[in-house]
């Protein structure tokens, strides 16, 4: 009971809904009656504990605690849109649903599409209503269609902001949108989840933290800017999604071998960095990752020990799902 | 001899928000003079890489002793460089500041509809500083170009390293703030240029005018950005160290945003007593100062965002295709046809930043989103009806009006951060007693 199998808690019915059911009480003698109640009450207790500790292990659960975190940090800064998301959640779970059915897959639940369509809640706008629940159904949909050896290899939300920025002039992202205030708080929540939290450790976000912190320190020590620049550099909300939820996507990131996920989060660091300083591109870390992610399947190709895992299939709860 | 330097744009005097000194370059000044200009304007025209930038500034002083220093991506030619009209930016302001509305109510006994009249509040001055720089080539220092436009004399420079350009522009007879290499490091490093203006008082008498006209430059840039980190080398040391700049741009497809900082809308749309009107420059200072407090500092104001096609109220009229090219819209010809030579296709974004060194520690980074919602800081004010009444539906409308009151009151106060007792002893005879919690009435 202790151990809650993956599939139970991706579908989001809690551990609970499969403890095995105790057996009817007989109606026979008070004691015996009694004994069956607490032997039920046990079952039941534990049951609990199993679905706490699904939650517990399948870090999705956290994460989309972190990002409601992030969407009221958002709210509070006042300028922050919210009437797009009851749209956008719906075409995230509707385009899921609809496809798992049509497809004929398994069904693995919806949590993975709730954390997509906060991931595009929280990072894209837009001015006019169709276009965030089109980024939604785009999103969705590329994990069942844009796929390489059965594995799919795009980020979902990031192709979702990606392809409604270039499919239109009404959407577009604002990395600056959670000011500087509460951003402090939510760097120490990231990173005391990857502390308190094994499942949200990551090899890519470090090595993807790492390689962009240690660029930003260099220019910044070449131009002779101050510390401040620097901070003031880190204290991006969108830096934080990026790094904790979209990159760090088990599923479109390099599978077999941690070498290639650091060098995955490198390239993507260095990408960024050099589509912000050389091509002066706006929201370089989403098209970085767009532009690297065709990485993810050739890695593969050359390091891969085992079959990819097939997005029907469930994911370990001790990965992070990170936006898709 | 003094000059003053620069380093990104222009200024105007704010008449509403006066309070600080503002320039997003700095000044350097001989004799150790307390050189500040109060507010910049700066307007960016954007398509694509094409830029037009209009800078304009508040200088007052001596014109002989200042000079405007501007970083910018190339060496310029002689036709990349206009010197534009003071009155466009003013017009610009008019058209764009925050506005307070005044309805008057109707005969609670004769009910009707309510169109009213739209005023504003708001006036600015400009005018421009100018300087002087010129030497050798040594310390890495090179005169790339050298040109008299209208009143000023112009040098495009390229330096090395910073320090050359620092001691350059000692040697030529200029006091640099102590900070000024450190700020002018990231530009040298970048490879940018500086663009370096000063008066030229025999050109400036021949125009007539009083006061300097604002320079424009049009160069292409994949950079959309203002440099405001040289203006911070000239804040004082003590005191007061925030500076105000107004920034319009004026671009085709949406409303402008700050991509490295956090760009909020001012407080709007909202209902204030009736003195507001005598006292709105107070009002709107205390508005933005409490908004900039919530922010700690932090974050770009927008102002106004709209499509200069309209204006809704209007506090004054959309500038026309004529007066936007003059702005450098180099759009405008083409879309006057359409929009009968008015200012349509071209959307204005108002944005104010209050900044220092601490809180801004880079320069201003720009995006244009696609977003054509309007937005204006709009303040509204009713005054009642005070004529004779004498039907039934009049002492409803006077509990009505004492409601409005309390609740314009509240408003005020949560707008401006004043305190409620101040404002009821503004709002005279006619204020509304602060209404008591209901345990202050059970023990009566």
């Amino acid at each position: 009971m202790s151990d809650p199998t993956p599939s139970l808690a991706i579908g989001g019915e809690g551990a609970g809904a499969t403890t095995p059911a105790s057996t009817a009480p007989t109606p026979r003698a008070g004691a015996k009656l009694l004994q069956h109640l607490a032997r039920c009450a046990t079952t039941l207790t534990s049951a609990g504990r199993a679905s706490i500790a699904a939650a517990r292990r399948d870090p999705r659960y956290l994460q989309i605690a972190f990002l409601a975190t992030f969407l009221s940090v958002g709210l509070a800064a006042r300028d922050f849109p919210v009437w797009h998301a009851p749209l956008l959640f719906a075409a995230a779970l509707t385009t899921q649903l609809a496809c798992t059915r049509i497809l004929k897959l398994r069904n693995v639940g919806i949590l993975s599409a709730v954390i997509t369509a906060c991931g595009l809640t929280l990072l894209l706008r837009s001015d006019v209503w169709w276009v965030p629940p089109a980024a939604a159904i785009a999103a969705i949909a590329s994990k069942f269609t844009i796929r390489i050896r059965g594995r799919h290899f795009l980020n979902p939300a990031n192709l979702g902001i990606t392809a409604a920025m270039l499919a239109t002039p009404h959407a577009w992202c604002s990395p600056a949108q959670w000011g500087e205030g509460g951003l402090l708080l939510l760097w120490m929540f990231a990173l005391g989840c990857m502390v308190a939290h094994r499942a949200f450790r990551s090899d890519v976000s470090l090595a993807f933290l790492g390689s962009f912190f240690a660029l930003r320190a260099a220019r910044v020590l070449w131009l002779g800017q101050s510390r401040e620049v620097l901070l003031h550099q880190l204290a991006s909300g969108s830096l934080i999604l990026f790094a904790f939820f979209m990159i760090s996507d088990p599923k479109t990131t390099p599978a077999h071998s941690r070498p290639a996920r650091f060098a995955f989060g490198a390239i993507v660091a260095a990408g960024a960095f050099a589509l912000q300083h050389v091509a002066y591109a706006r929201n370089p870390l989403l098209w970085a990752l767009l532009l690297a992610a065709p990485l993810t399947p050739l890695f593969d190709l050359f390091e891969a020990k085992e079959p990819a895992p097939c997005v029907s299939q469930a994911p370990s709860p001790l990965q992070p799902q990170p936006l898709r | 001899m003094r000059v003053t330097s620069a380093l990104a744009a222009a200024a105007a005097a704010l008449a509403i928000a006066p309070r600080a000194p503002a320039f997003c370059g700095f000044f350097v000044g001989k004799a150790d003079a307390k050189l500040f200009n109060k507010s910049s304007q700066v307007a960016i025209v954007r398509d694509g890489n094409r830029t037009v930038l209009t800078m304009s500034n508040d200088y007052q002083g001596p014109l002989d002793e200042f000079a405007l220093v501007v970083p910018v991506p190339s060496v310029l030619e002689r036709d990349q460089i206009h010197i534009g009209d003071r009155k466009l930016l003013e017009r610009l302001d008019e058209y764009s500041s925050p506005r307070l509305v005044e309805y008057t109510d109707p005969d609670p006994c004769e009910p009707r509809m309510v169109p009213m009249s739209a005023r504003m509040f708001d006036r600015r001055e400009v005018a421009l500083a100018g300087g002087v720089a010129e030497r050798s080539k040594a310390l890495g220092v090179t005169v790339e170009a050298a040109y008299t436009v209208g009143e000023y004399d112009i040098l495009l420079l390229s330096a090395k390293e910073s320090r050359g350009l620092e001691i350059w522009l000692r040697q030529s007879g200029y006091q640099i703030p102590p900070r000024a290499a450190r700020a002018l490091e990231p530009y040298v490093k970048q490879e940018m240029k500086f663009f370096v203006a000063k008066v030229n008082l025999k050109e400036q008498k021949k125009t007539g005018y009083q006061e300097l006209r604002p320079i424009q430059i049009a160069f292409d840039s994949p950079r959309f950005m203002l440099p405001i980190r040289l203006g911070m080398a000239n804040a004082p040391a003590t005191g007061e160290t925030t500076q105000d700049l107004i920034v319009y741009t004026l671009t085709r497809k949406g409303r402008v945003e700050a991509s490295n900082y956090q760009t909020v809308k001012i407080p709007s749309d909202a209902d204030v007593p009736e003195f507001v009107k005598d006292e709105f420059a107070d009002f709107y200072r205390a508005t933005f100062t409490k908004a900039w407090h919530e922010r700690d500092g932090r974050a770009v104001f927008t102002e106004y965002a709209w499509n200069m096609a309209w204006c809704d109220p209007c506090s004054a009229a959309p500038l026309t295709a004529e007066e936007l090219r003059g702005l450098g819209v180099f759009w405008a010809a083409e879309t006057a046809q359409r929009w009968r030579g008015q200012g349509g296709g071209t959307i204005l974004t108002r944005l104010h930043v209050r900044y220092d060194e601490r809180r801004f520690p880079e320069d201003l980074m720009f995006q244009e989103t696609g977003d054509q919602q309007s937005f204006q800081g709009r303040y509204v004010m009713h005054h009642p009806f005070r004529g004779e009444t004498s039907c039934e539906a009049a002492d409803n409308y006077r509990t009505q009006i004492k409601d409005r009151r309390r609740g314009e009151a509240d408003t005020l106060a949560r707008l401006t951060g004043w305190s409620p007792d101040m404002i009821r002893d503004r709002m005279g005879p006619e204020s509304v007693p602060e209404s008591k919690s209901w345990w202050k009435r059970l023990w009566q």
